[in-house]
């Protein structure tokens, strides 16, 4: 029996009855994060999180979190635990307070393994551009994760711990969670507190997570939810049972997708099993229909998601100067412009510095109106869109891409002059502040891909009410690389 | 020729909150290095702004008495610029959306009123402090994160004097409403100072040139009066007043180059999106403005209406714990507030002036605000005469009692009852014919004599002027 292929609730009740402990778990994950070919680690917590587990003797039926092991991207604060985003400008940096979302799964008694890769602070789609290096596919090594939060992707695909702290400012879960046959969840903007979260682009960012079932999902939703004094743009909403949507009957059954984006997707495998599962929604009670999203606003996704993201970068990553923190700037410093100079020239990587400058000139007086003003336009034009979508679906449904994981060597974090907009759409929920969860579709040549659900502002409990009807359909609750390899 | 000075002043006023203005680290003046910081103040990453709304509340209070239209939906903005002081790289202030805008201030200068408009004052966070030191500099970020309003002025003022007025009238009101220390030596106020000159009648404005580092009021007419004489002479004799910043340099009472302005530095500001937009309800600003601490205008009005006269006022409005106190006191039911004044400016400062350890202050003294109220009366009413009062002050002070037990123990308390007096004055002239017969004669001292054989009979209690007034009236 392999305890970490287990979901948080399998995991949970073998624990509950005293089936393995809770430092026989650590111990398991420990190895597998020792022995993961993915490169997906940063630094590792394990002394304290074998400490953590020692003090567990029981766990009780509601303790759903006690003593299951779990990792964190990189760019969560972690007091006493190096944290670097990836990036060179943060090594050696020990933050001496706890991200919100780590307090409170530390206060539930998850245990923290270790802390994960990713693209150098978030910025990338590819999971190539950390300081240490690419981190490969679990399925494929010559293949990517995806990124930005592409060491958690690889951590859960492989099936060393059941779920992962990630962040999602374009697609930064969603995307890598369809690249490894996982589930990926960024709720609604405001849902759960940012502080601590290491900010990409404030306004697009969300605190994300991996998991292997619906169920996992929504509890760590559950767990996650909710006001906090500590961030000013939190809801003060109540937070549901968002388990208690997990029901067999229908609770909101109108879906829409876009033709334009089923056209444009080049693996016709992923069409297909698109196609399969409307088809099999259809026969369960749900309507499914076209929604025709203006050709021009689904082209302005990527120019728009670029302008903003990298405009709040610019002003986010000022305070990574070598002054307080991080990098030290070599000897021969005499000048404070000098001094940040060397820091920063040194401790950014070339991809950043040119999205640092693609956010500094949309930003420039001259330039505000055209590029950055105009951004936010677009972006109010893509928000009202989904409004409208939204009187006449309950759901949008989407592949998450054009194709599966691509090769090492195809991946581009380039600025591309002709958009692809297939593989931007998923940053139309971050654009527009919506949750949006991704769930294991199929397998193509054995690598994964997955499907998207966004839905209206706060309604994650319908997510998980369709999510659960489509992991029944699609039946990959808790695959792993290891389940998967068996299942063939 | 002769030239017109166009004045601007921006000032940046401290508040004074119990906690900084986006973190719950506290912020007091003077203590040890980096000992009041948390990690935003540090701006460590993760960390997140929390808008602080007693900073609100006395942004709300300070545009208010300024006349100004509150913005009730707060808003802010980033301004980024890289400086050691500022540790996340960018300033988060309110570049569109000021909570005050167009207001005013009126000021007085040669005996006539002028009226200074005010553009706008926002809301910011301060930067953090650096020491230069000879092959080092230290960063103390205690300051970063205090709360800052920026109060803008339109080009209103056109002499030294004028803006010195004005940095005194806002410094004064920022200290009644106790929403700063206003003290520029510790730069809780700090003021800079935009001057150019035209040729009277002129429309156009000339260059102007901005005066940093006036660390008193006295400095900032000083420097201005020195920077018209220079740039008038730069005119005069055809040249062109370059564009740039200045300092103040006090010791040489001139103002001397600190760099020339090229083109002005793009902040490149856009919406602090960590900070969704707060709509303050009415109650908020009602509560707000309701409890503003009453401003030196208002308190002179009142003053004078309850009778005292310009120049007193102006006396007790120099220092704003006086007139609080001497407003509590009044308010309390005082007969005459004239004795009120006297014996607190003369006998009470006299007294706390002597005072040689601690502070001067009437918070220091023993007695309360009631026990002063009741010390008046008794002599508003004749009860205790000005011997006796020095003699219960005195008790007062040392032992901090009621001034009515004070008199009863004593045996102090004045006989004012005629009839009581009337027996004793009667016993009097029976037992003094020969004094009578002295005054009769014309010899006026011996009055003074009846009326201290009265007191003396009285042991001291009868009241002086009544007992004269009963011996006049029998002798005829």
């Amino acid at each position: 029996m392999n305890y970490l292929n287990l979901t948080i609730k399998e995991m949970h009740q073998a624990l509950v009855d005293k089936k393995i402990s809770a430092s026989q778990l650590v111990e398991l994950a420990i190895e597998k994060v020792q022995s993961n070919p993915c490169n997906a680690y940063e630094a590792t917590n394990f002394e304290q999180a074998r400490k953590q587990a020692s003090l567990i003797t029981e766990v009780k039926q509601d303790e759903l979190f006690k003593g299951i092991p779990y990792v964190c991207k990189d760019n969560f604060s972690t007091k006493d635990i190096e944290t670097t985003a990836s990036s060179k400008v943060l090594e050696g940096y020990i933050p001496t307070f706890d991200a919100q979302v780590v307090s409170l799964l530390n206060n539930a008694g998850a245990i923290l393994i270790a802390k994960t890769s990713l693209d150098e602070l978030a910025m990338g789609g590819t999971g190539t551009t950390s300081h240490k290096g690419v981190t490969t596919n679990p399925y494929d090594h010559t293949r990517i994760a995806g990124g930005s939060s592409c060491g958690s992707l690889a951590s859960v695909a492989s099936g060393d711990v059941p779920f992962a702290l990630g962040s999602d400012t374009g697609d930064s879960v969603r995307k890598p969670a369809s690249h490894g046959g996982v589930y990926g969840m960024k709720p609604t903007w405001g849902r759960i507190s940012r502080f601590g979260l290491f900010p990409f682009a404030p306004s697009l960012d969300a605190v994300g997570y991996f998991a292997r079932s619906t169920y996992d999902i929504a509890a760590l939703t559950n767990l996650l939810s909710g006001y906090d004094s500590k961030d000013m743009s939190s809801s003060t909403k109540e937070v549901e049972d968002y388990t208690s949507y997990l029901t067999k009957d229908i609770k909101a059954k109108r879906i829409g997708y876009i033709p334009a984006i089923i056209k444009a997707i080049t693996n016709n495998k992923i069409v297909e099993s698109f196609n399969k599962l409307i088809e099999k929604l259809k026969q369960e009670g749900y309507q499914v229909d076209t929604y025709e999203f203006p050709q021009d606003l689904l082209d302005a996704l990527y120019p728009t998601y670029m302008v903003i993201s990298c405009s709040e970068a610019t002003s986010n990553d000022a305070n990574l100067d070598g002054v307080k923190f991080g990098i030290k700037p070599d000897g021969s410093a005499k000048t404070w412009e000098e001094y940040m100079i060397s820091a920063r020239t040194r401790g950014f990587s070339s991809l950043i510095k040119r999205r640092f400058i693609i956010g500094s000139f949309s930003l420039l007086a001259e330039n505000q109106d055209e590029l950055f003003r105009n951004a936010q336009r677009a972006r109010r034009l893509i928000a009202n869109q989904m409004k409208d979508f939204f009187t006449k679906f309950d759901y949008l449904l989407l592949p998450c891409g054009r194709d599966v994981a691509c090769k090492i060597e195809e991946a581009s974090d380039k600025w591309s002059s002709k958009p692809n907009f297939v593989d931007n759409h998923l940053g139309i929920a971050n654009l527009a502040g919506l949750p949006s969860l991704t769930l294991p579709l199929g397998y193509d040549s054995n690598l994964p891909y997955g499907v998207n659900i966004t839905a209206n502002h706060f309604q994650e409990g319908l997510i998980f009410n369709l999510g659960q009807h489509i992991e029944d359909i699609v039946g990959l609750a808790n695959s792993t690389i290891e389940s998967h390899k068996e299942g063939i | 020729m002769n030239f017109e000075p166009t004045i601007g002043i921006e000032i940046h006023i401290e508040l004074k909150t119990k906690s900084k203005m986006f973190s719950s680290a506290p912020c007091q003046f003077g203590k040890s290095p980096n000992s009041e910081t948390v990690q935003y103040d540090l701006g460590c990453p993760g960390t997140m702004p929390v808008v602080n709304m007693q900073a609100v509340s006395y942004a709300i209070k300070l545009a208010t008495a300024l006349h100004m239209k509150i913005d009730t939906l707060v808003q802010f903005d980033r301004k980024n610029y890289f400086y050691p002081d500022l540790p996340k790289g960018y300033q988060i202030t309110q570049q569109e959306h000021p909570i005050g805008s167009e207001g005013y201030i009126d000021i007085e200068v040669n005996n006539q009123i002028k009226r200074i408009r005010i553009q706008r004052a926002h809301m910011e966070e301060d930067t953090a402090k650096q020491l230069h030191l000879a092959d080092m500099s230290l960063i103390d970020y205690n300051r970063a994160g205090t709360p800052l309003v920026e109060v803008v002025t339109y080009p209103d003022i056109s002499s030294g004097e004028e803006a010195m007025k004005y940095v005194e009238a806002i410094r004064e009101i920022v200290t009644y409403l106790g929403v700063s220390d206003g003290k520029m030596e510790e730069g809780s106020l700090r003021c800079d100072v935009n001057i150019s000159l035209r040729p009277y009648g002129s429309k156009q404005f000339g260059t102007k040139c901005e005066i940093k580092n006036l660390n008193s009021i006295a400095n900032v007419k000083s420097a201005l009066d020195y920077e018209i004489k220079r740039q008038s002479e730069i005119l005069l004799s055809g040249g062109q007043v370059r564009q740039e910043t200045r300092r103040y340099d006090e010791s040489k009472k001139q103002t001397s180059l600190m760099r020339v302005k090229t083109n002005a530095i793009d902040y490149k500001y856009f919406r602090e999106p960590n900070i969704v937009p707060i709509q303050l309800s009415e109650e908020f600003v009602n509560n707000s403005i309701n409890s503003m601490h009453k401003l030196p205008s208002q308190y002179k009005k009142e003053l004078l209406e309850k009778g005292l006269d310009s120049k007193q006022a102006d006396i007790l409005l120099a220092s704003k714990e006086l007139v609080d106190y001497f407003d509590d006191v009044s308010s309390l039911g005082v007969k005459d507030i004239k004795v009120l004044y006297n014996y607190l400016m003369v006998d009470i400062l006299a007294y706390l002036n002597k005072q040689l350890i601690g502070e001067q202050s009437v918070s220091t003294l023993k007695f309360s605000r009631v026990d002063l109220k009741d010390f008046i009366n008794l002599i508003c009413e004749g009860k205790i005469n000005s011997k006796q009062a020095k003699q219960v002050l005195e008790i007062m002070y040392k032992e901090g009692k009621s001034p009515l037990d004070i008199v009863k123990q004593l045996g102090l308390e004045q006989v004012s009852d005629v009839s009581q007096i009337e027996k004793i004055v009667d016993e009097v002239l029976a037992n003094n014919q020969q004094s009578i017969s002295d005054y009769k004669a014309g010899h006026d001292r011996a009055l003074g004599y009846i009326v201290g054989q009265v007191m003396k009979a009285s042991k001291g209690k009868a009241n002086p002027s009544i007992a004269k007034e009963l011996i006049l009236k029998k002798l005829g």
